[in-house]
């Protein structure tokens, strides 16, 4: 029964950690607390779900359609919503709020077309693995390795390559990219497109295991932006870590309280956190002159 | 020739006019200081010519080139390289990984290069070349700023204070640096530095602001340096004013 808690909290959290890798390219690059994405994760599964079940393209080519028009959207908010805000020196507050309307905005739209009912995007039973006495289920084990393909190329990208190393710099200092003539709007489009990937395989992936509601984003979200937190900010497999760890516990306290008390334990490891270890799990506390940078 | 030339540039940040109408010229292999009291509109200048800023009125003109609708990444491209006040680097990068950051948009041979290059200038980055940017000294951090906006080998270098917080034996050498880099690469430098003395050493002109206007152009750096003509040409004119 533990066990297979675990595995569920661990599958949770390789869904969690996908959602928390987008967040973290975009928060950690541009630092903007992006809780749109929560809307962009909404609009990318009822995207799906009018490909594959409405219009019943072959699975492959719905979510390759899905996560590059999500990509796209992701480019698009940017461009309409953050970039005019930056340009205006609005502060990173007004950001989030604007954020935060446009993801009401975007749910609210979901809702209108397509109704606040639950979808089921994969009816029937769907097919089981056993290893010993753990049980998985087909979409369960996509999402575990979906998880480990994704992290390996986010984290090969980061260390490996130049628009990897130009992501991190973005992260350190915006301002010192664009004075060694690298185009800063570039290097957001990317990362505003890679974050919004990340989301759509997360919640595809999500939407075929437990179907799918207009309010999924806010969760998600609400997930990904504490694991990021929690995990180290900065830090891309501190996200994936602090995910995991929220999957876990979640998991612990549906076992021994009820599901209805998942929020709650999300956000008291965040305060817990944010009391006694600000700097998350993998943050180291930095010199002081490189955090007046 | 590349002649770096600021026509009548007005800048106000709200109401409150920070440089009020500033014309300069800065010729090919030229080192000029801007010098002035804190607040006399120095560091504003070169964030406008650099593109951080824009001016309410006026150009910036590198040879015939009009440089003022262009943004920053796009000055640089035209031979333009700012030394950011504080010498900015990215800390969590390690030293080689900043360096390649100052050479992400060249070409392979063209970074291989530029790198070579600015290690033989500043011979002491070759043994940090794996440690965290975050981790250097003050000295270490401005020298690795230095050489990661000179591998594109830059026609003009804005530098804005390059020898901020280090030890006066630093501020010299970083200096000696500076002066060597024009000798040797022609390089045209726009300097902002707070120790003038040391500045006027090394400059072949300087030009003094107050309040955002030029008051005075120094063609005889040493002659500044004789007793309080200095203090005479700020003090007197801040009291006058």
């Amino acid at each position: 029964m533990l066990l297979q808690l675990l595995a569920n909290g661990i599958i949770s959290g390789c869904s969690y950690a996908i959602v928390a890798l987008g967040f973290a390219f975009i928060y950690n690059t541009t630092r903007t607390f992006h809780f749109a994405h929560g809307g962009v994760y909404t609009l990318s599964v009822y995207l799906f779900y009018t490909l594959y079940n409405l219009w019943a393209l072959p699975l492959i080519v719905a979510i390759v359609i899905t996560v590059a028009v999500t990509a796209f959207v992701g480019i698009l908010i940017d461009k309409i919503i953050y970039i005019p805000l930056v340009k205006r020196g609005s502060s990173l507050f007004i950001q989030m709020l604007s954020s935060l309307g446009l993801y009401i905005v975007l749910i609210n739209f979901v809702a209108m077309i397509y109704g606040n009912e639950t979808k089921v995007l994969s009816p029937g039973i769907q097919p089981t693995y056993s290893f010993g006495s753990l049980i998985l289920t087909q979409i369960q084990l996509a999402t575990a390795i979906a998880f480990v393909v994704l992290f390996i190329g986010v984290i090969v990208v980061l260390k490996k390559t130049r628009l990897g190393k130009t992501i991190r710099a973005m992260r350190d200092d915006p301002q010192l990219v664009s004075v060694l003539g690298i185009n800063p709007r570039r290097v957001r489009r990317v990362v505003f497109a890679l974050g919004s990937a990340l989301a759509a395989c997360a919640a595809v992936l999500s939407g075929l295991d437990i179907g799918t509601d207009p309010n999924v984003g806010m969760a998600a979200i609400l997930n990904g932006a504490v694991a990021v937190i929690i995990g180290g900010v900065g830090i891309f497999e501190g996200a994936a870590l602090g995910a995991f760890l929220l999957g876990i516990l979640q998991s612990l306290a549906i076992w021994q309280a009820s599901a209805r008390w998942q929020e709650m334990i999300t956000f008291l490891i965040l305060i817990l956190f944010l009391l006694f270890r600000p700097q998350g799990i993998l943050g180291v506390r930095h010199r002081i002159e490189e955090v007046s940078v | 020739m590349h002649e770096l030339k600021i026509e009548n540039i007005h800048v106000a940040y709200g109401k409150k006019a920070v440089l009020r109408g500033i014309s300069l010229t800065v010729k090919k292999g030229e080192i000029v200081a801007l010098i002035g009291p804190n607040g006399a509109g120095k560091s504003t200048l070169l964030k406008v010519i650099a593109g951080f800023l824009k001016p309410s009125h006026g150009q910036v003109w590198l040879d015939s080139n009009d440089l003022t609708p262009l943004a920053t990444h796009e000055r640089v491209g035209q031979g333009i390289a700012y030394f950011m006040q504080g010498g900015k680097v990215f800390h969590n990068l390690t030293v080689a990984e900043n360096l390649e950051m100052g050479s992400a948009t060249l070409s392979a041979l063209e970074r291989e290069n530029g790198i070579t290059a600015v290690l033989e200038f500043f011979t002491n980055l070759k043994n940090l070349l794996d440690r965290r940017a975050g981790l250097l000294s003050g000295g270490e951090r401005q020298v690795l700023a230095l050489a990661m906006v000179l591998i594109r080998r830059p026609q003009v270098l804005l530098a804005d204070e390059p020898s901020v917080g280090l030890s006066p034996k630093l501020v010299h050498q970083l200096l000696e640096k500076i002066h060597e880099l024009n000798r040797t690469w022609g390089t045209t430098i726009l300097l902002v530095e707070q120790n003038i003395r040391e500045a006027l050493n090394i400059v072949h002109r300087a030009i003094a602001l107050i309040n955002g206007t030029a008051i005075a152009e120094i063609d005889e750096a040493a002659r500044w340096l004789q007793g309080n003509a200095l203090e005479k040409l700020f003090f007197g004119r801040i009291e006058h004013d």
